[in-house]
């Protein structure tokens, strides 16, 4: 049977993108429902199934230029769908979620369709770097293409349907995801914050709500999506987000010049921790690899590369971990492996 | 089964169906009381138009408060759970709707992406709409010549769009 996750960890950790010192990756998500059926919240379990089975089908069905594979996540198993949430490729709510769900994904994980989360389809594109444009066009391609054979519910005064309003109209959320460790250290980040909060984009953290200043990431969305169109949202996120791409690049520079001492001392003894610890928790993992990737991306830290450490983000989760060992893990066990795991990568990167 | 007026004991003629405050209510009236209640035109014979005004505001008021007629959701479980039941909730909750949309999105009108199969046809309602407000303005302007071109095209406009909406059924 073909395992459920890919060999590689997708192309958005890549850094090849644009900006890829501070951009990690750009996504954009269509939320989609069709015709004939309610949303999730109303299903019964006989619809769940048929609706379930029909998507697949038509997902199957449809050439998106691109080989995709279709799980069912019903009946993977509890590790590979936490894994999945881990790479960004299924939200927390479709892996938790009981009956007769599941998801498509595309090469390099760059294209993924989530079947039956809070919609009835999410449509999800994730690159490396800062693509709007580029990821606004595959989307539009996908959502394109599925229209052909399937009728999404649509109405012109509140266009596209959607369970929940905030998601009304063009469906569409875009996220920015930005390692901000400069804006953070000198403490400006809030004020960031306030000023994009301001203009309808909020932020959050790695894994969304909940999750701020993990490893010093934040995803910049829009939290508008009706009543402008696709192009307006896209415009706004690209002529807000260069700004503070541009203020923490500035930062970096400047925290080198006034201060490099403090800098390196951060990188230095970031990179020596997880070199030597024999335990690590998540939350100081994630600390260590942010400060290990600002050095990377400043230029003193040379035997990591910039994929090797945006993947070591995701390898170090929880899911990850134990799925290496192809067992549930308790925290102490998997704070001890986490460390090995991190110490033996860092000695081949030296080597 | 005879029925008797409501009013006076003579045989029943007229019986209506009033939807109160989601309850109905019949009433059955002989033709001397239904006339003395204002429910009959001036010819003597019913006017279903004219009931249907009388009550038009009401059932349009109080529609909100009934379930979804599709999945049987109700407003106040939308107030709770934040999610609506169907895709058809949107035109039943409309008018609560509304407000809601414009403080979350500070606006309740999709500008952006239409599917495909129905392009064509709100292009063409967006234009006969533009082109019969154009036609007010000719009469208006007593241009009546231009007003009868204008009637022309609406014509073959709205021709090809039942044409459209015949093949999408």
């Amino acid at each position: 049977m073909e395992p459920i996750l890919g060999a590689g960890l997708g192309e958005w950790l890549s850094g090849t993108g644009p900006e890829s010192d501070i951009v990690i990756s750009t996504r954009i998500r269509l939320a989609r429902n069709i015709t004939g059926y309610p949303f999730l919240t109303r299903i019964d379990g006989t619809q769940r199934e048929t609706l379930a089975e029909y998507l697949q089908g038509k997902l199957e069905k449809t050439d998106f230029d691109n080989e995709m594979r279709y799980i069912k996540l019903d009946q993977a198993e509890d590790l590979d769908r936490k894994c999945l949430v881990e790479r960004h490729l299924i939200s927390r709510d479709l892996e938790k979620s009981a009956g007769e769900r599941g998801v498509a994904i595309g090469q390099q994980d760059t294209l993924s369709i989530m079947v039956n989360e809070e919609d009835h389809l999410r449509i999800q594109v994730l690159r490396s770097g800062l693509q709007l444009r580029q990821t606004w066009d595959q989307i539009r391609a996908v959502d394109d293409q599925l229209e052909r054979s399937i009728e999404f519910a649509f109405s012109p005064d509140f266009g596209y349907l959607t369970a929940c309003p905030t998601n009304v109209g063009t469906g569409m959320r875009i996220s920015v995801m930005l390692h901000l460790p400069a804006l953070v250290l000198s403490k400006s980040i809030d004020k960031v914050i306030k000023i994009i909060s301001k203009i309808d984009l909020t932020v959050r953290g790695f894994y969304g709500e909940g999750t701020l200043a993990s490893g010093d990431f934040f995803q910049i969305s829009n939290q508008i999506t009706l009543g402008k169109s696709e192009r307006e949202i896209l415009d706004q996120i690209a002529d807000h987000v260069p700004q503070v791409i541009k203020t923490e690049r500035k930062l970096r520079e400047q925290l080198l010049e006034t201060d490099r001492l403090a800098i390196e001392d951060r990188v230095w003894r970031s990179f020596g921790i997880l070199e030597r610890a024999r335990t690590l928790t998540s939350d100081e993992t994630m600390e260590y690899l942010s400060g290990v990737r600002m050095g990377v991306c400043l230029g003193l830290i040379d035997c990591v590369t910039l994929p090797e450490i945006n993947e070591l983000f995701i390898k170090i989760q929880p899911a990850h971990l134990q799925k290496r060992e192809g067992e549930a893990l308790s925290v102490r066990e998997r704070d001890a492996l986490r460390a090995t795991l991190i110490r033996e990568h860092l000695k081949a990167a030296q080597a | 089964m005879n029925i008797n007026c409501d009013l006076c004991d003579e045989f029943a003629t007229v019986h209506l169906t009033k939807i109160e405050h989601l309850k109905k209510k019949r009433m059955h009236l002989c033709e001397a009381c239904a006339a003395q209640q204002g429910l009959l035109s001036v010819q003597g014979k019913f006017s279903v138009d004219e009931y249907l005004d009388a009550i038009e505001d009401e059932v349009v008021s109080s529609s909100s408060d009934t379930p979804c007629p599709i999945c049987s959701m109700t407003y106040n479980t939308f107030q709770t759970t934040h999610r609506l039941g169907c895709p058809d909730c949107y035109e039943h909750f409309k008018r609560r709707l509304q407000p809601v949309l414009e403080k979350v999105h500070k606006s309740s009108q999709h500008v952006g992406k239409i599917p495909r199969r129905l392009s064509s046809m709100l292009d063409k309602e967006r234009l006969i709409k533009d082109l019969k407000d154009e036609q007010k303005q000719a009469i208006t302007d007593e241009n009546y010549e231009k007003a009868a071109e204008l009637r022309d095209r609406i014509n073959l406009l709205e021709q090809e769009l039942d044409a459209l909406e015949n093949e999408s059924e």
